[in-house]
């Protein structure tokens, strides 16, 4: 992996990983590395008051590491239950190799694990919380995956330099920082010309089922919790479910988002759009051979509030989600 | 004359044209249209073996299907008579398929095949056995077929002499040895039909510690290797499920899941079974040896692909000699039932193909593709590659096993059979201890359990393995040599559990040798397969090692590849260091990738059906 591209997330002056002492030359400012996993701890904090967000979110990850790897303890499995996911089988039957991919927001390093294991795909995880990285490492280390990394940075003060990446993975991040906008804006920088971004977001509409379940929690205590599919079901552990309830329901911050303000911010950082989950035209089914990287119609604002409308009923189940994919122009 | 066998709608449907008793073209479907297990009409095979002997459908002088349908309605009808009124669920399932299509092959294979040949239709067991006998190097030979179930016949025995075969003796549904064996594959979470061998990939890490359980409760194995099987436990008469609560309850669970993990309980089941399935084997064998006096035996029909079996047999010096038909699941009956009819029905003269492979040869029966056809592909899809000559190519191959790289293998004409035997294969370094685990996990994409199977020059196997004489198609499995062996772990191994085994290092060759320090050899001379004996000879030059990791080209859940567009896909979508295509070299590092105006996708590149 090459370490030219990283720099100091203060002055962007170049940082070399592979010294013992990790330290700006330029700015002087030294980073350290977990005494556990080994991993540099490259993150630097990009707000004023303490009493920030990013702080907070930051707390509340160490405190529970999502999505956890109960009941994944090889690669064989990691990669059935990965294939399972139509989402992830695509991204990792249409990633081509050598491709450099970031995810920013990796959590406990599932798809990053996933999509180097496969193929010599260069993936860098990168997630503000130190514990969900270190699962990630235990993992990547126990399993000898060698072309992925991981370490820890803030998304709005990223170690790299621009356009070092083909594709940045952001998904299921951006809603719980203080300026999601601002968030897109800084991951897209690194993204190289004509490379991708994805990005997955909370969506305004979808969500209220999952806003009024959390009322009910709150009101009534946790007995409620049935009211929710993955809580209810059988299919995953305890240790899972817990994962699950918390990032869900207990989480510190979530903004929501829509269609169309996601295609704005794509537009204003110069990325056109092309395929999604849900399609943001009505009456496209996403299919099971979707080409992920091809142009698709990025539909009207009326197209918008149909498909939106019909989101409010459909996608409960993961917790009222919707993804982009876009091209650098 | 030129008769075409058809095998379909059951699984693994194939095709196989031969000429005056000699094979010209054989492949399965599923290798065409991408389906693993493929059974319908194999339409795409049928193409090919026509277009192999240049031979249009009326150019045929007989089409021989393998089995007969109207006994397989029979029995479904009888079965579910029996159980009445239980099953009436796959019974209904069923039936539609056999009015609407299954009864009617010999108007729908008119329709495929328009001419005025003659249509035959031989008994399922009878293919088996003609592919056993007559592709064999024996002018005379007992023989053995096992397999789920055909007809109503799941085993059966017999002789076969010059153009002669003669059925001395069968075992009806529902007692199945097949059956049984896939009962076991469904109880440990595996797919009927498909899963069979992870099962026997499996047993080694387990104790025999069920034998007597299955022994009292599910088969009554007579001396004689007969059997009959207690129903109470088994659902597959008219249920829809092989197995049933009682049978869980015996081995003292439910059914595994696929993504449950192994308990060592499983371990045990698995090698219990294994252990029964052996010994029902060598019981069969030594009865057929009294029965029928000959000296050499051949194999055929699903259960004969289980190696660990095949060894026993061998091992146990039952018969001088024994030949397997490579392609011994259903799309073996294909060739089968084509050798049927000329030698039974025509009566011809018999062709006995030379030791040790008879007419079979190196089972290299599919397409291949012109140096030609491969560089117009490797243009178009913008890889890049060098061209090298024979003596160039084997060594620049040899180099970069030697250097712990894996080599996608692609060379001539498809193997007919569900092994890859140099032709379709992915190759490695035995002597690596990670490499077991890479190609495992990174490259096939499968459980870490399994282990792989050597290649090796014929002349050298005795050094590495405790086997005697030939296993040309990698079916049958032999001990390696003390010599070879870690003895310092032996402890170790012994009082490892389950899956522990698997990281205790066994032998100088660990990438193929299992935990009970076994493998499933292949062996390579120059007269079967020039080009791949002289890869191994120079490795051999290189390295002194004889043998190399042989391991089919595929993904877990694809079919073999057939086409260069389809070994070249399989090699961008894995951690496949080199592919030799023919005469032309790729290395992954020199594909281009993101950094370059190119589709996204290697399905983009090369369509997707």
């Amino acid at each position: 992996m090459t370490e030219s591209n990283i720099v100091c997330p203060q002055c962007s002056g170049p940082l070399d990983l592979r010294r013992e002492r990790i330290a700006c030359d330029a700015c002087g400012q030294a980073f350290s590395r977990d005494s556990e996993s080994g991993l540099p701890l490259l993150f630097f904090d990009h707000s004023r008051s303490p009493e920030d967000v990013t702080a907070r979110i930051k707390d509340f990850y160490e405190k529970t590491p999502f999505p956890d790897y109960e009941l994944i303890d090889s690669a064989a499995t990691l990669r059935i239950k990965s294939e399972r996911g139509l989402f992830a089988r695509l991204l990792d039957e249409q990633i081509p190799h050598g491709a450099r991919i970031l995810e920013a927001g990796c959590g406990t390093g599932q798809l990053s694990n996933f999509l180097g294991l496969t193929l010599d795909r260069q993936v860098t995880g990168a997630d503000l919380c130190l514990n969900s990285l270190r699962m990630a490492e235990a993992f990547r280390r126990k399993n000898d995956i060698q072309n992925v990394r991981f370490l820890q940075m803030n998304l709005f003060k990223p170690v790299f330099k621009p356009g070092s990446f083909d594709l940045v993975i952001c998904n299921g991040v951006l809603h719980h920082t203080s300026d999601p906008c601002g968030g897109f804006r800084s991951i897209a920088r690194l993204v190289k010309p004509s490379g991708h971004v994805l990005v997955g977001l909370y969506h305004a509409y979808s969500r209220i089922p999952t806003d009024v379940r959390r009322i009910i929690f709150r009101v009534f205590g946790n007995r409620f919790k049935f009211l929710d599919y993955r809580l209810r079901g059988k299919s995953i552990g305890d240790r899972k479910k817990n994962a699950w309830f918390m990032d869900q329901y207990k989480n510190p911050h979530e903004s929501k988002h829509t269609l169309g303000e996601l295609i704005g911010w794509f537009k204003r950082e110069g990325f056109e759009y092309l395929n999604g989950i849900p399609k943001p035209v009505p009456f496209q089914p996403f299919l099971p051979h979707e080409n992920l990287f091809e142009k698709n119609p990025e539909g009207s604002f009326l197209d918008h509030f149909l498909v939106e409308a019909g989101q409010f009923f459909a996608g409960d189940r993961e917790g009222g989600f919707f993804l982009m994919i876009g091209r650098k122009k | 004359m030129k008769i075409l066998g058809l095998s379909a709608f059951y699984h693994d449907s194939a095709a196989c044209l031969i000429e005056d008793g000699r094979i010209v073209a054989a492949a399965q479907e599923e290798r065409f249209t991408r389906k693993k297990h493929d059974d319908a009409y194999p339409a795409r095979a049928v193409l090919y073996c026509l277009k192999e002997g240049g031979v249009t459908p009326e150019g045929l002088d007989a089409i021989a299907f393998y089995d007969k349908p109207i006994l397989k309605f029979d029995r479904i009808v009888k079965t579910h008579l029996m159980v009445a009124p239980r099953g009436v669920e796959s019974y209904l399932k069923a039936i539609p398929l056999w009015i609407n299509k299954k009864l009617y092959i010999h108007s729908l294979l008119r329709k495929e095949l328009p001419c005025r040949a003659p249509i035959f239709f031989p008994e399922h067991h009878q293919s088996h056995a003609a592919s056993a006998f007559f592709a064999s190097p024996f002018d005379r030979a007992a023989f053995v077929t096992v397999d789920g179930v055909g007809e109503w016949t799941t085993t059966s025995f017999g002789a076969g002499v010059g153009n002669r075969i003669d059925i001395l003796s069968e075992l009806h549904f529902p007692h199945s040895l097949g059956l049984l064996y896939s009962a076991f594959t469904h109880y440990l979470g595996f797919k009927i039909n498909s899963g069979e061998y992870k099962l026997m990939g499996l047993a080694p890490y387990g104790e025999p510690a069920y034998v007597k359980t299955i022994l009292d409760h599910l088969i009554d194995l007579k001396e004689d290797g007969s059997y009959r099987l207690n129903m109470a436990y088994f659902g597959y008469c008219g249920g829809l499920n092989a197995i049933n609560k009682k049978f869980e309850d015996l081995f003292g669970g439910p059914a595994k899941t696929e993504e449950a993990s192994f308990e060592n309980r499983h371990f045990d089941v698995a090698r219990s079974i294994q252990e029964v399935l052996d010994l029902a084997m060598v019981r069969i064998a030594r009865h057929v040896r009294k029965k029928t006096g000959e000296r050499r035996l051949c194999l055929a029909g699903g259960v004969a692909l289980n190696c660990v079996s095949n060894g026993r047999i061998l091992k146990e010096k039952i018969f001088d000699d024994l030949w397997i038909q490579p392609a011994s699941s259903d799309a073996g009956g294909a060739l089968g039932a084509a050798l049927y009819v000329y030698y039974q029905y025509y009566k011809k003269a018999r062709v006995v193909g030379a030791y040790p492979c008879g007419i079979q040869k190196n089972s290299l029966w599919g397409p291949s593709f012109s140096d030609e056809e491969i560089e117009v592909f490797l243009k178009g899809a913008g890889a890049s590659y060098q061209k090298l000559n024979g003596q160039e190519l084997v060594a620049a191959t040899a180099r970069e096993l030697a250097d712990e790289k894996v080599v996608g293998w692609f060379q001539g004409r498809m193997e007919f059979g569900p092994r890859a035997l140099g032709a379709r294969s992915i190759l490695g370094d035995a002597r690596s201890s990670k490499m077991q685990s890479v190609m495992n996990l990174k490259i096939k994409f499968r459980e870490s359990f399994r282990p792989f199977a050597p290649s090796v020059l014929r002349e050298r196997v005795g050094e590495y393995f405790e086997i005697e004489g030939d296993s040309p198609y990698m079916l049958m499995v032999a001990p390696v040599c003390s010599s070879k062996q870690v003895a310092s772990n032996e402890r170790a191994l012994k009082n490892a559990k389950g899956m522990e085994k698997l990281r205790i290092l066994k032998s100088v060759i660990p990438a193929v040798t299992h935990v009970d320090y076994s493998a499933r050899i292949q062996t390579v001379t120059e007269t079967d397969d020039a080009l791949y004996h002289s890869l191994l000879k120079a490795f051999e030059k290189l390295t002194g090692c004889p043998l190399l990791i042989n391991t089919s080209f595929n993904v877990r859940g694809e079919p073999i590849v057939c086409t260069p567009t389809e070994a070249y896909a399989c090699f961008m979508r894995t951690k496949i260091d080199v592919l030799v295509l023919g005469p032309f070299l790729l290395k992954k590092d020199a594909q281009t990738s993101f950094a370059a105006e190119r589709p996204y996708s290697v399905e983009q590149l090369v369509g997707r059906d």
